[in-house]
C-alpha cells in the first residue's frame, strides 16, 4: 500500500529491513515470541539468523549479540516530507485547508454537526476527528465519557550524515529499553528508545538523563557510535490509548455516529493508509454515499532536489530558473529555487521550509541559512521579518528591528 | 563554464583573500577564489567592532575595514573571484564541482587548491544542552549576522552560554541595542575568549558572569521563556539551580573547522583540531592541496589567519611554478605536556618555521620547550608570564636552530612545563 502511495506522491522511502537483535537466551525467547505473534497476524518475510550471520550483515554490531530476527519488509519514510506532500495532493484535489484555526466546540444540530472556531463556524453532515493529541478533547465535546489517553514521550537523537553506512538495517535491541537505530533516506541515522509516560501532551522537554541513557543504550548495540556524532535531538509525544496494548481507537462516537473518532498512537504513519480505508468504510456505513471522483489525481511531483541531480539535469533546471543554482543551505546543499518553490506550495514558516526542503536540517542546524531563509520568506510573503515564525503562533524568530528598543529604553 | 586555473582558493574570507594575493604576488597567473556568500571577506563582514589588524597592519581596524584592505589589493592584482558560488565536491584528483545561478554547473580541474573554508559554530546540540526546542536559540555568529547585517534584534532579554569571543562581543552589541543581557554562563572556571573582550565587553557593562556553570535546561514551548543554570559538578539539588528568565539564548561554545570538502578530497584530519594535518608548507596529505586559516585550526586573531594562509598561498604558487622542494624528510611535531595541539604537524628540518599552538589550561610562569627525540636537546625555550588557552602561542624555530638538528631526529615535542 505504502509503496504505491510514496511513488504517486514522490516521497522518498527505503525498505532496508530490520534486525531485532538479542544478546542472551531470554532475549532470544523474546525473538521467538515476536515470530509467533507476527505469524499470527500474517507478517511475512521473517527470518532467524545467528550471531555469525548477524555480524556479516552488520559488521559494527557489538560482539556479544548472538542472534537476530530479520524482518525484510521494514522500511522508513521521511514523515516530515510525507505530510506536506499529502496535504499538497489533497489540496490539488479540492480539499480546503484552514490553518491557525482552533476548534472551540462541536455539537449536533438538525442532524448535522456544528463546529465552532475561534473565527466563525461550519456545519457538516460528517466529521472525522483526527486531532492527534487533541483527539480526546474533541471527542469529549460530544461525549463527556470518552476515556483518556496516556501521553508518552519519545526522545530521538539524529546523527551526522558522515555516519551513513555504519549500519545497513534498522536495528532494534529487544532488551535495553528497546534501543533502536534507524538509517534514514537522507543518510542520517535516528536513535532512540521506547517512549516513557509523561503528564502532558505538551511535554516535549528533552531531559539530560534521557540523552545519556539513549547514548549508552545505543553504544551497547553499536559501540563505535559516539555522542559527538549527534547533530540534533528532539522529543515527540504520542499517546497510548486506554485498554490493554491498544494503539488505535477508530470508531464512530457513541453519542453522535456521524462523528468518527480517529485516535492514533505509535505507528500512526505506518497505519495511516489502512486507517483511512477503515474510516471510509465507517462513513459509508453511517450513510455517506461514496462516489468515485473521476477527476481525482493521485500524483504529486516533489520539489526538485538540485543536489541529487546530474550535471545535465542541474544545468537544465538552472536554465529554467536560475535560483536553483544559488545554494542557501550549505550543509544540505539546498538552493533558493527549492525554498521559493516550497513557499509557492504553502510553506509560511522556517519549519515549513525545513520540512519541505531540508534547509536547516544539516550539521550546523541553520546557523548559516536561517538569516537567508528569513529574508526569502519575508520577501516572498510580503511580510516584515519580525512576523516570520519558526512554527506556531508566538514563535517569531526575531522580535525587533535594530534601533527599535533605543527609543524607549531608559538610561540611553 | 570551463577555465584554466592554477591556484583555486575555496573560500573568500580572510584566509582565502590572503592566500590568493600571496599566490598571485609569487607569480602565478590564474588564481581564482570561489566564495559561497554574497560578498568577499567572510565573517569579517559582520564583525563591525574594532580590534582587527593590530598586528598585521599595526592599526586598529573594524572587520570590514580589515577585509577591505585585502579586497582592494585583490582588485589591484586583478584576481578573479566568483561570488554566490558553492563548491559542492572536490576529489583527490583535484576535480572540482561548483555551482551558481549565472554560470550554472562549473567543473574545474586546477593545478592546486587552497582550502580556506573557515569554520562553523558549535550548536546547542553539539554540546547536548537539554530542554525544549522553542524559537529564540541562536549561535552568537548567527545573531551577529541578524543584528549587524540584516538589522534585526533576536530578542531583548538574553542569556549567553559560553564565553567565546563572539559571545562576549555580542553581549556588548546587544546592550548597545537596548537589550538586557541577564547573564553570561561559562562551564569552565575561566573565560573562554580574549582578556580584552572580557574587560571591554563584560566587565565594562556589569554583565553577571557565572563561571563553572552551564545551562541545564531550556524552557518554553513556542519561544524561550527562561533557562536553568546549574553549577558544574554541583549535583542537581534544587537549590543549586538558578532559573533565569529570558526570551533569547545565544551560544558561544566553540568553533569547528569546516572540512566536509576536505574529507571528500581524501584529506586526513587531526582529531584534536578538526582540521587537515599539514606540513610546514601548509600542504595536506594530498599533494597539491594546501590549507590555511580556521579551516586548519581555529585561530585567535585574524592577523594570524592572514599570515598562516599566506604560507598556504605561497606554497601553492611554488607548487605551480615547480619551485616547491618536497621535504627530503618529515619530522613530526608532537604536542607534549600542557599543549593541546601544534600546527604544522610535520616540518622538513631544512628551513625556518613558525609553530602555532594552544596550551591546555591557563598557567603562570610556565616554560614552553621544544625538545628533539634523540638527545632530548632543547631547541627552544621561552618563559611565559601568563599562558591562556584562548591566546595562541606562536614561536619561530630559526634557521640556526633548525640547522642544529642532528640527522637522526624523527620528531620534536613541544611542552608547557613548570607553570602554576
Amino acid at each position: 500500500m505504502f509503496d504505491r502511495l510514496v511513488e504517486e506522491i514522490d516521497v522518498p522511502m527505503i525498505r532496508m529491513g530490520r534486525l531485532w537483535v538479542a544478546k542472551n537466551e531470554s532475549e532470544v525467547n523474546t525473538l521467538q515470541k515476536l515470530i509467533s505473534d507476527g505469524g499470527r497476524i500474517g507478517v511475512d518475510g521473517m527470518e532467524m539468523i545467528d550471531g555469525k550471520e548477524l555480524r556479516k550483515r552488520e559488521p559494527n554490531i557489538a560482539k556479544d549479540f548472538i542472534a537476530a530476527l530479520y524482518t525484510y519488509r521494514t522500511g522508513v519514510v521521511e514523515s516530515y516530507e510525507l505530510v506536506p506532500a499529502l496535504v499538497e495532493n489533497a489540496q490539488n484535489n479540492g480539499v480546503e485547508l484552514l490553518l491557525d484555526t482552533e476548534v472551540k466546540n462541536i455539537y449536533q444540530k438538525d442532524k448535522r454537526i456544528v463546529i465552532e472556531f475561534d473565527k466563525g463556524s461550519i456545519n457538516s453532515r460528517f466529521v472525522i476527528n483526527a486531532a492527534g493529541l487533541g483527539a480526546v478533547k474533541i471527542a469529549r465535546m460530544i461525549d463527556e465519557d470518552t476515556l483518556d489517553a496516556h501521553p508518552k514521550r519519545e526522545v530521538v537523537l539524529v546523527t551526522d550524515k558522515r555516519l551513513e553506512g555504519i549500519i545497513n538495517h534498522s536495528i532494534v535491541h529487544v532488551a535495553n529499553g528497546g534501543a533502536y537505530l534507524n538509517p534514514r533516506c537522507s543518510g542520517n541515522i535516528t536513535l532512540g528508545m521506547a517512549g516513557v509516560e509523561v503528564d502532558s501532551g505538551d511535554d516535549i522537554n528533552v531531559p539530560e538523563e534521557r540523552i545519556q541513557t539513549i547514548v549508552k543504550a545505543v553504544k551497547r548495540v553499536i559501540p563505535i557510535f559516539s555522542s559527538r556524532d549527534i547533530i540534533k535531538f528532539y522529543a515527540g509525544v504520542c499517546v497510548q490509548q486506554p485498554g490493554e496494548d491498544k494503539d488505535f481507537i477508530i470508531e464512530p462516537s457513541e453519542k453522535v455516529h456521524s462523528l468518527i473518532n480517529v485516535r492514533v498512537g505509535f505507528g500512526g504513519v505506518t497505519a495511516s493508509q489502512a486507517i483511512a480505508k477503515l474510516v471510509l468504510q465507517m462513513l459509508s456505513e453511517q450513510g455517506l454515499h461514496l462516489i468515485k471522483n473521476p477527476k481525482f489525481d493521485p500524483y504529486r511531483k516533489a520539489i526538485p532536489k538540485v543536489s541529487e541531480l546530474s550535471d545535465a539535469e542541474k544545468k537544465k533546471l538552472i536554465a529554467k530558473d536560475k535560483r536553483y543554482g544559488h545554494i542557501v543551505c550549505r550543509c544540505e546543499h539546498i538552493s533558493e529555487g527549492e525554498i521559493v518553490e516550497a513557499i509557492k506550495r504553502g510553506a509560511r514558516t522556517l519549519d515549513g521550509i525545513k520540512n519541505r526542503t531540508r534547509a536547516g536540517m544539516g550539521r550546523c542546524q541553520g546557523g548559516f541559512c536561517t538569516p537567508r531563509v528569513l529574508q526569502i520568506l519575508s520577501r516572498e510573503l510580503h511580510l516584515p521579518a519580525t512576523e516570520i515564525k519558526v512554527n506556531n503562533d508566538g514563535s517569531e524568530l526575531v522580535l525587533f528591528k535594530t534601533k527599535e528598543l533605543l527609543t524607549w529604553k531608559e538610561g540611553f | 563554464m570551463n577555465m584554466p586555473v592554477d591556484v583555486l582558493v575555496i573560500g573568500g574570507g580572510p584566509a582565502g583573500l590572503a592566500a590568493a594575493i600571496k599566490a598571485r604576488e609569487t607569480g602565478v597567473e590564474n588564481v581564482l577564489i570561489v566564495e559561497r556568500s554574497e560578498e568577499l571577506g567572510g565573517l569579517l563582514y559582520q564583525c563591525i567592532h574594532n580590534g582587527f589588524g593590530l598586528q598585521y597592519f599595526k592599526e586598529d581596524l573594524t572587520g570590514p575595514e580589515y577585509a577591505y584592505r585585502f579586497i582592494q589589493k585583490l582588485e589591484k592584482l586583478k584576481i578573479n573571484y566568483l561570488l554566490k558560488t558553492m563548491v559542492l565536491d572536490v576529489t583527490p584528483e583535484k576535480q572540482v564541482l561548483a555551482m551558481n545561478a549565472t554560470q550554472g554547473v562549473i567543473r574545474l580541474n586546477p593545478k592546486t587548491i587552497v582550502l580556506a573554508m573557515g569554520c562553523r559554530e558549535r550548536t546547542r546540540y553539539n554540546i547536548l544542552v537539554p530542554g525544549t526546542r522553542p524559537a529564540g536559540i541562536f549561535t552568537a555568529g548567527t545573531a551577529q549576522r541578524l543584528i549587524n547585517v540584516e538589522g534585526y534584534l533576536p530578542g531583548n532579554r538574553v542569556v549567553i552560554l559560553g564565553s567565546g569571543d563572539i559571545g562576549m562581543i555580542m553581549a556588548r552589541r546587544l546592550i548597545l541595542e537596548g537589550a538586557k543581557v541577564e547573564a553570561v554562563v561559562e562551564i569552565l572556571p575561566y573565560i573562554g575568549g580574549l582578556i580584552r573582550n572580557e574587560v571591554q565587553c563584560l566587565r565594562d557593562f556589569d554583565i553577571p558572569v557565572f563561571l563553572g556553570h552551564t545551562v541545564t535546561e531550556i524552557h518554553g514551548l513556542n519561544r524561550v521563556n527562561g533557562v536553568s543554570v546549574s553549577k558544574v559538578n554541583g549535583g542537581s539539588s534544587p537549590e543549586s539551580i538558578k532559573k533565569i528568565k529570558c526570551n533569547t539564548l545565544l551560544l558561544s561554545v566553540g568553533l569547528i573547522p569546516e572540512n566536509e570538502l576536505s574529507l571528500n578530497a581524501g584529506i586526513k584530519l587531526d582529531p584534536v583540531t578538526g582540521g587537515p594535518i599539514v606540513d610546514e608548507n601548509m600542504q595536506t596529505n594530498v599533494q597539491g592541496i594546501f590549507a590555511g586559516g580556521n579551516v586548519v585550526h581555529v585561530l585567535d586573531f585574524v592577523d594570524n589567519v592572514s599570515w598562516e594562509a599566506e604560507v598556504a598561498g605561497l606554497s601553492a604558487a611554488k607548487y605551480v611554478l615547480g619551485e616547491l622542494s618536497l621535504p627530503t624528510k618529515n619530522i613530526k611535531v608532537n604536542a607534549g605536556n600542557g599543549i593541546k595541539y601544534v600546527v604544522p604537524s610535520y616540518i622538513s628540518g631544512q628551513k625556518k618555521v613558525t609553530l602555532y599552538m594552544r596550551v591546555s589550561e591557563p598557567s603562570q610562569n610556565a616554560t614552553i620547550k621544544v625538545v628533539d627525540d634523540i638527545k632530548e636537546n632543547c631547541l627552544y625555550k621561552k618563559r611565559m608570564l601568563i599562558a591562556r588557552p584562548s591566546e595562541m602561542i606562536k614561536l619561530t624555530l630559526t634557521k640556526r636552530c633548525i640547522e642544529s638538528l642532528v640527522k637522526q631526529v624523527k620528531s620534536l615535542t613541544v611542552s608547557c612545563v613548570g607553570g602554576k
